[in-house]
């Protein structure tokens, strides 16, 4: 029933997304060109530019919960978040140095090189935080110092190379203008794969929730688990980062949702993170997209301002 | 299981905690580890469970599944219900669903949290909260248990059946160490006791051996 209500929600941001924009068209010219063939304009507004935009809005809305939800529980920390920890950053990284010109390859190999980096700092976080005695304090500053690495030497790259501004704000503050079809082919898979994978997986979260000492006396070693579950986290936000930039604070902000809907077990809190990432990057797009139209936001602005008050009031909360 | 130290010495980043303990812990009985504050009782439990491996001597190697470990202070796990922590004891076990919350419904009777076991973990006072571990420790049966202050915050007259409940435990063919402050308690229900002081083993015999050694009247 709850995952009812969010599966109506989305739907209905599905149908904003298609039907309202700055082409202004009509409901009937809008249902002309999603449903008849014909050559008009607003086939191709439909085809081509609002339904890709939406499929990738979900998509890497998927992404970021998931990989949100994956930190918190591997790591035992509220405040887990793929890009504020610098794991999309690395992504970010390397599309810097494509945007300067700095190295040159086809459309799956900026794909593939986003992945790649990701999933680098992902792993050397993991080892960072391989201490013993890990708590979320530790987490979140190693994080955060990591995150702000990622940022600085990604301005660098650009400022090295003369970049265009919308190209910036698209890859610091997140963008999902330049979604097409190709995008979703290779986000697509990759979202199923880590879904799945993270599914198979959510069993081993529970002895790790009671600490590393205890679950290694259950027979989980906490180290690997949280390893592999880091490589999956560089894996999403690669792709996310890929496909819309640095998008803020749903990886953090998904997981507390999904715990007040679906309930706690890790399980429930895997599918429902996903979910309610996808609703809530679905709605941010939606207000970049028509608040100011026809100027766009970044719609990383938007997660951002929801977000981050809700990360002072988790921190105010946090014991 | 047996355990055994032989000069047993113990470095925690860089200070000695421990030197050259040499001691014995036998199979199927409840060993009590008392001594005052610093005198390195947590951290032989650390070197057993290989927690700390910067230790130098001899120390019985015990299979990682053999052996469980219930820490001091532990943080109470995020959203979980005390039933919930109970069950997970369970974790591994081929063992069918309602087979485990039949074991566990029993263990939380057993441990005195059974009108409370639906609370939020986090939420029981650290007396509960500390019973719910125990009932975690028990439920896990390993051949070696190995129990930091278990019971400090449970009030007195619980303590004494749950110790009691540890020492048929151990009858069941299980080795249970407790590191303890309560003399009181480990002098009724220990099978040997270990006392250190400063990192040093002053004493290691029988409870009756142990009273005449410091002279407490029973």
């Amino acid at each position: 029933m709850r995952y009812l209500s969010l599966v109506c929600l989305v739907a209905f941001l599905i149908l904003v997304g298609i039907f309202v924009g700055p082409a202004n068209a009509s409901l009937e010219e809008a249902i002309n060109g999603l449903f008849f063939s014909g050559e008009g304009l607003m086939k191709t507004i439909i085809w081509d530019i609002r339904i890709p935009r939406i499929l990738v809005c979900l998509l890497v809305g998927g992404n970021l919960g998931l990989a949100g939800v994956l930190i918190q529980l591997s790591t035992r920390s509220p405040l887990g978040d793929p890009n504020l920890f610098g794991i999309g950053g690395g992504a970010a990284i390397f599309l810097a140095t494509i945007s300067a010109g700095i190295i040159s390859v086809g459309q799956f190999g900026v794909f593939l090189g986003c992945i790649i980096s990701s999933v680098i700092v992902a792993i050397l976080l993991a080892k960072l935080i391989s201490t013993v005695d890990l708590t979320p304090t530790k987490l979140a500053i190693m994080g955060i110092a990591v995150g702000a690495l990622t940022i600085t030497i990604g301005t660098s790259i650009i400022s090295h190379g003369r970049v265009f501004p919308t190209q910036i704000i698209g890859l610091v503050a997140g963008s999902f203008t330049s979604s097409n079809w190709t995008v979703i082919y290779y986000l697509l898979p990759t979202f199923i794969i880590c879904s799945l994978t993270s599914v198979m997986l959510s069993h081993k979260f529970y002895p790790i929730m009671l600490g590393d000492i205890l679950s290694r006396s259950l027979g989980v070693n906490p180290l690997k688990t949280r390893t592999i579950t880091m490589g999956l986290v560089g894996i999403l936000s690669g792709a996310s980062v890929y496909a819309a930039g640095l998008v803020g604070f749903v990886g953090l902000t998904s997981p507390h949702i999904a715990k007040k809907i679906v309930g706690t077990t890790p399980m429930n809190l895997i599918i429902g993170s996903s979910l309610i990432g996808a609703l809530t990057t679905m709605f941010a797009d939606q207000v970049a997209r028509l608040l100011f139209t026809p100027t766009e936001l970044p719609v990383g602005m938007v997660t951002t301002v929801i977000g981050a008050p809700m990360m002072m009031y988790m921190a105010a909360k946090l014991k | 299981m047996k355990i055994v130290a032989e000069n047993l010495s113990i470095h925690v980043r860089g200070v000695d905690i421990v030197h050259q303990v040499s001691c014995t812990i036998p199979e199927n009985s409840l060993t009590s580890i008392v001594g005052p504050n610093g005198s390195g009782k947590s951290t032989i439990l650390h070197a057993i469970s290989r927690n700390i491996i910067n230790w130098s001597g001899q120390l019985t190697d015990i299979d990682e599944r053999q052996l469980c470990l219930l820490p001091q202070n532990l943080d109470p796990p995020p959203f979980f219900s005390i039933l919930d922590v109970v069950n997970l004891g369970f974790y591994g076990k081929k063992l069918a669903k309602n087979e485990k919350l039949e074991m566990t419904i029993y263990l939380l009777d057993k441990c005195g949290v059974a009108s409370v076991q639906n609370r939020s973990f986090a939420n029981a006072s650290s007396g509960e909260q500390q019973r719910g571990w125990l009932a975690f420790a028990l439920a896990q049966s390993k051949d070696v248990t190995l129990l930091d202050e278990p019971l400090s915050s449970v009030d007195l007259p619980s303590r004494k059946n749950l110790y009691q409940l540890l020492l048929n435990f151990t009858r069941t063919g299980k080795t249970l160490v407790v590191v303890t402050h309560d003399i009181d308690m480990a002098l009724i229900f220990s099978d040997k006791i270990i006392r250190l002081e400063g990192g040093i083993k002053v004493f290691e015999g029988t409870t009756a051996q142990y009273q005449e050694a410091y002279s407490i009247l029973s």
